[in-house]
């Protein structure tokens, strides 16, 4: 059936002008081992009902290597049955030794569960004597202690571990005596400053094991990450071998680049990325494809997937309809079982989702995905087009351009979609604010012994400690000696894990029908605004923060909500202003503030403005570190600035804003999305031309510090990465692309931003490298 | 270049801790115990580390006029505690006076352990544990044991300190082999919370104990009078129902930081006021367990002074099927209570006392009881089969125009449905 579609594709001449770019990725045969003789004949069953006879050969070495002892790490593609390659030797394991047990560890709740279905599966079409549990937040008290006492294999997520687990280890004796394994899927995940706080979680995971006298070994798994090795032997601080000979056949993938058509040449504006998603996804779903969206906002999915129901039902006469389901963050565990089931026997034909669909959820293949938007990464992107495709049909994605700068990018330069490796992972576990965190939290877990290793100034860390009283230092031993429980106050995410529960109170209902996270529905469920759910339309009666809720009812508007937010930043306090390369840097703690004040009321269809609402809610407000770099007259690289036309000022702030943060991870050892960056030519603060990088962990990670101490760094790194990059005027990976034709015609300022980066840089560069050689 | 990175971690440290000048000042580290300042309170060492002090009390300087008695009501106590958790395993009332279950649980998990197996009642001990943390978790410590126990006329007290954390091994020991004389835990608070650390401190040192069957007094004293005078301490209980007040106590959440201050300092002193607040809750539980008895065994003049909330009590004593519950549960009725009136209705119901029971809905009907409403067009449909007046009630409810449920309202449709049926059935000659 495809392949009729992409004969339509290739002969429509409207879609081909377009098309950007045409790739044909070719197909792979699947490369095979038997089954190893030592499996359980339970086991040989379970998987033969399954329709299994054969392993892959990834699976068939991380089976081995893992029976060996080794920690491993397995990265392959989605659906190239990953998750079997650490089932079978943990299940093996567990039914040769009947008291051992193993702790798989997975980064949000609703993996968890997912993970638990299919564990169930084969266990009990197996019959095999292994019980599995999920112990998170959602664990009623009630099967906890059976949890900690019956489990065999228990899932769970770094929060829990963190704040539930280990700091009540004794509650888990049989299980901690017993451990053998531990599984970290979606080892991705763990990077920058998360992953710095999930390599000292394992540290105190490994100290409590072997307070227990257990050394688990790791099986971990990871998405496309430009350096999985490093990254998994980084975060368990032991060897690993990598597993990236995926064995999985693949069909024949096509993959094209899509840029909706101008409607207004002068301008420069495109038709819109949803109605244009829509269009390609209903002539797919009608053409019979079963086909995946990926939107970019929870709004952007419940729109697109409200837009092509319309579609399909003026087509479609009653009783042929083709069910499209939503997915996102927010909707009810059961109704994700429902529409993930849905998906898997295929009841349901299409779904839109924002990228929840994108980590290792089951929803089985699918032959199409339309990419609305390009998703910000390109390990993302490939994450997204690869949930199209099964083991041996064709498959079809499509990115769909929005007219943001990178996507315009992206589109026009296939090339360096397709040359360019995916994002790398780095992390920094010794980072002394995440450190101290961690160690207050191992103390009390358990008291240091002198010269114990746990990684890190660990040592230095403890006496300090001891000098505030948090720790005592008697007897040979470091104790705990405070009255609070540190687990509680460190969070391991930028974000609090408060919901807001939605309930639907039409004609005296009382039914939750869905959960938002706190910040967000400050941003989508303000009184007023249009709430939309699997398509069904409600408009919020309450938002009521303090008891964390929010009343909505049915409502037949005809238009939707989309809220305007403000960010501003606000200097709370400098503590010191230090001379770096040339120019001032202060650091000082400043205070992040977002607020939604108002609404527009916007026309379905044609997203036209029809009115605005007030929005009464308080500011988001992080209060977080920052540096700012100070471009004042009488420094040197102060008057290099002033030099250009403001507009180009404003401009080169920006480049240079971007320039950083696609650096400074690298020197940092942190990620992109762990820097918040602020320009401002007039600051009404420091008065002059200001540049902020902030930590987007509230409190702060000491990242503003470690900047300004690698500046030099920094800055001279920057020049080497923008001179030395092949694009013309600016791409994702160094300044960001300009706006539509700059550079060619000669818009805004008239003038290659890169070429006034690297001028720029030159001199900034000039002035302390020169410093440097006269002996400073 | 590494003394730099040094002086920039401190730096770094220093902000996010947040108390470096403080912290310096204060900086004891590693000081010795000043010598020759003995314990004071009449503490004696039974280890390097560990110290235990004893006191007598006669039996009535805690107003207990009877210990014979007192020991009965404690073990009473507990088997009405332990019907009302079995009962909520069951999810319903315990009632039909089965009293087989609570002997069980006595000798459940307390004396099977203990060599108290081959006496016949359990000891009972009152405890309060005094620890280094407000919550539980591996962190914190038990720094002070109290406990109290019936000897003869007299009772007895007992405190156990542990002066460092070296000594902690030492300190269980002692406190171990004290605790294995008691089948019976009594305590405030103590079966979620001080237990629980005390264990957890034996595993952490790579030791077992677990305390016997518990009875813990918070659960009741929530009943009696949460709806009265709300927070429910134990100090508040003194106070307000004990009529009693302490004069310079210190507050609880102030006792891990004395403590810390007494390890940093060494100094007694520092210590004192923990020690005797100690005391003081342990006595105090006594006087507890002494006045809540006096309320179940229905001795009302001497305790008529004290309000508490009868509904909620007369509740918990259905629950444990004592028969003093339906006395509660009256008199609260007829005060108004709505659920006083429900629960009393279903013991008349349980019992076949059918006129009490519709009496009571048809009064709780007139206050628009959703809950009387139903029970009585059950009562008309299934005992009476006067299907007109069954359909009267529910169609009463139809009157109120008050939010229902989904389930609720689905019901109320399906039996008026079914009884209109069955109405025009039975109206149908033949």
């Amino acid at each position: 059936m495809l392949d009729e579609v992409l004969e339509k594709l290739k002969a429509d001449s409207t879609f081909q002008n377009n098309v950007t770019h045409w790739e044909v990725i070719p197909p792979r045969k699947g490369r095979y081992r038997e089954i190893p003789p030592d499996i359980d004949e339970r086991i040989v069953s379970a998987l033969s009902e399954k329709g299994i006879e054969r392993l892959y050969t990834h699976q068939y070495e991380s089976y081995i290597r893992v029976r060996n002892g080794e920690n491993v790490v397995i990265v392959t593609p989605t659906a190239s049955g990953k998750t079997l390659a650490y089932n079978l030797p943990v299940i093996q394991s567990l039914l040769e030794d009947s008291s051992s047990k193993a702790m798989y560890i997975f980064p949000t709740k609703a993996l968890s569960q997912d993970q638990q279905a299919e564990l169930n599966e084969t266990i009990l079409s197996g019959n095999l004597p292994l019980k599995v549990f999920t112990y998170d937040g959602d664990t009623p008290t009630s099967i906890r202690i059976s949890v900690r006492e019956e489990g065999r294999i228990v899932i769970t997520n770094p929060d829990m571990l963190h704040t539930g687990i280990l700091p009540n280890h004794t509650k888990w004796i049989k299980f901690f005596k017993e451990l053998k394994y531990i599984v970290i899927d979606e080892i991705h995940t763990y990077r920058g400053v998360f992953g710095s706080h999930m390599t000292n979680l394992i540290r105190r995971l490994k100290r409590i094991a072997s307070f227990y006298g257990s050394k688990p070994q790791f099986i971990c798994c990871s998405a496309t990450i430009g350096n999985p090795l490093e990254l998994s032997e980084r975060l368990l601080e032991e060897d690993v071998v990598l597993i990236d000979d995926n064995g999985a056949p693949s069909g024949e993938r096509h993959f094209i680049f899509y840029n909706p058509p101008l409607i207004d040449r002068v301008q420069g504006i495109r038709r819109g990325v949803v109605q244009e998603s829509r269009r390609i996804a209903v002539s797919l779903l009608e053409g019979g494809i079963k086909t995946i969206v990926f939107a970019r906002s929870r709004l952007r999915t419940e729109l697109i997937a409200s837009y092509i129901r319309e579609s399909l039902d003026k087509f479609y006469k009653r009783g042929h309809n083709i069910e499209v389901a939503s997915y996102r963050g927010g909707y009810l565990p059961s109704e994700r079982r429902r529409i993930e089931s849905g998906l898997r026997n295929g009841r349901i034909r299409g779904v839109v989702s924002t990228n929840a669909l994108e980590l290792g959820i089951d929803i089985g293949g699918l032959d199409a995905s339309v990419l609305a938007g390009f998703p910000g990464s390109i390990a993302s992107a490939w994450q997204q087009a690869g949930r199209a495709g099964r083991k041996s049909s064709l498959s079809l994605s499509i990115l769909v351009a929005s007219a943001s700068p990178i996507d315009q990018y992206i589109i026009m330069h296939p090339e360096y979609f397709f040359a360019k490796s995916p994002e790398s992972g780095w992390v920094d576990p010794d980072n002394v604010y995440i450190l101290v965190d961690h160690l207050k939290c191992a103390a009390f877990e358990l008291p240091f012994d002198k010269d114990e290793p746990f990684g890190g100034p660990a040592e230095e860390v403890l006496s300090y400690l001891e000098e505030g009283g948090t720790v005592r230092f008697t007897g040979g031993k470091w104790y705990w000696s405070d009255r609070s429980y540190p687990a509680e106050g460190v969070s391991l995410r930028t974000s609090t894990p408060e919901n807001i529960i939605i309930v639907d109170t039409t004609e005296g209902r009382n039914e939750v029908i869905g959960e938002m996270d706190l910040s967000s529905s400050k941003m989508l469920l303000y009184d007023g605004a249009v709430y939309i759910h699997q398509g069904d339309q409600y408009i919020v009666d309450r938002l009521d923060l303090e008891n964390k809720r929010c009343y909505v009812s049915e409502s037949r508007e005809n238009y939707y909500t989309d809220s305007i937010v403000k960010t501003d930043i606000k200097v709370l306090e400098v503590d010191e202003k230090t001379p770096a390369c040339g120019i001032d840097a202060a650091i000082g703690d400043i205070l992040v503030r977002s607020q939604a004040t108002k609404y527009k009321k916007l026309k379905y269809h044609t997203h036209e403005n029809i009115g605005y609402g007030e929005i009464n809610l308080p500011a988001d407000e992080m209060h977080t570190r920052s540096v700012v770099l100070l471009f004042s007259e009488d420094t040197l690289p102060g008057s290099y600035f002033r030099e250009l036309e403001e507009p180009v000022q404003a401009l080169l702030m920006e480049k240079l804003g971007n320039l950083f943060k696609n650096i400074a991870p690298v020197f940092l050892l942190c990620d992109p999305r762990d820097l918040g960056i602020a320009e401002r030519v007039k600051d009404p603060f420091f008065a002059s031309p200001s540049l902020y990088i902030y930590d987007m962990y509230p409190g702060g990670t000491g990242l503003s510090e470690g900047f300004v101490a690698r500046l030099a760094e920094i800055v001279s790194g920057s020049l080497e990465l923008v001179s030395g990059c092949p694009c013309r005027s600016g791409c994702p990976s160094c300044i960001g692309p300009s706006e539509a034709g700059f550079g060619e015609s000669g818009q805004a300022t008239g003038k290659n931003p890169k070429a006034i980066t690297i001028q720029f840089l030159e001199k900034w560069v000039g002035t302390f490298r020169n410093e440097k050689e006269s002996g400073f | 270049m590494k003394k730099k990175v040094v002086s920039d971690r401190r730096h770094i440290l220093a902000r996010r801790l947040g108390f470096v000048e403080k912290g310096l000042e204060n900086r004891t580290t590693g000081r010795a115990f000043p010598e020759g300042q003995w314990p004071i309170l009449g503490f004696k060492p039974i280890g390097d580390f560990s110290f235990v002090r004893q006191i007598e009390y006669r039996a009535e300087q805690l107003g207990i006029e009877d210990i014979c008695s007192f020991d009965f009501s404690v073990r009473r106590l507990y088997e009405i505690q332990h019907r009302v958790v079995a009962a909520r395993g069951r999810g319903g009332l315990a009632g039909r006076g089965d009293n087989q279950g609570s002997k069980a649980g006595l000798a459940g998990r307390g004396i099977a352990q203990g060599p108290v197996e081959k006496e016949r009642e359990p000891k009972a001990v009152f405890y309060d544990a005094e620890t280094t943390g407000l919550s539980s978790g591996t962190g914190s410590l038990v720094f002070l044991l109290g406990l109290a126990w019936t000897d003869g006329e007299m009772v007895r007290l007992e405190q156990y300190f542990l002066k460092d954390f070296p000594g902690e091994v030492e300190y269980l020991l002692s406190v171990k082999k004290r605790l294995e004389d008691f089948g019976l835990f009594v305590s405030y608070n103590g079966k979620s919370f001080d237990s629980h650390i005390l264990e957890t401190r034996f595993l952490m040192n790579r030791m077992q104990y677990r305390m016997g069957s518990q009875l813990d007094m918070l659960h009741i004293v929530r009943r009696l009078w949460a709806s009265v005078i709300g927070s429910c301490t134990l100090q508040d209980i003194e106070e307000k129902v004990l009529g009693e007040r302490r004069h310079e106590d210190i507050p609880g959440y102030e006792i891990p930081d004395r403590y810390f201050l007494f390890q940093r300092s060494g100094d007694w002193k520092t210590v004192r006021d923990v020690i005797l607040h100690n005391e003081r809750d342990v006595l105090s539980l006594i006087k507890l367990v002494h006045l809540v008895w006096k309320i179940i065994d229905g001795k009302r003049e001497e305790v008529k002074r004290i309000a508490f909330d009868k509904a909620s009590f007369g509740h918990y004593m259905a629950r444990a099927g004592e028969p003093v519950a339906h006395r509660y549960l009256l008199e609260a009725h007829e005060a108004g209570g709505m659920k006083a009136g429900k629960l009393l209705s279903l013991q008349y119901k349980r019992m076949g006392e059918w006129d009490k029971a519709v009496e009571i809905w048809k009064t709780m009907l007139e206050r628009k009881s959703l809950f009387a409403a139903i029970e009585l067009a059950k009562y008309y449909e299934h005992r009476a089969r006067d299907y007109e007046r069954a359909i009267s009630y529910v169609r009463e409810v139809s009157r109120w125009n008050m939010p229902a449920d989904k389930r609720t309202r689905g019901e109320l449709v399906k039996r008026l449905k079914r009884l209109e049926r069955l109405k025009v059935k039975k109206e149908r000659p033949g």
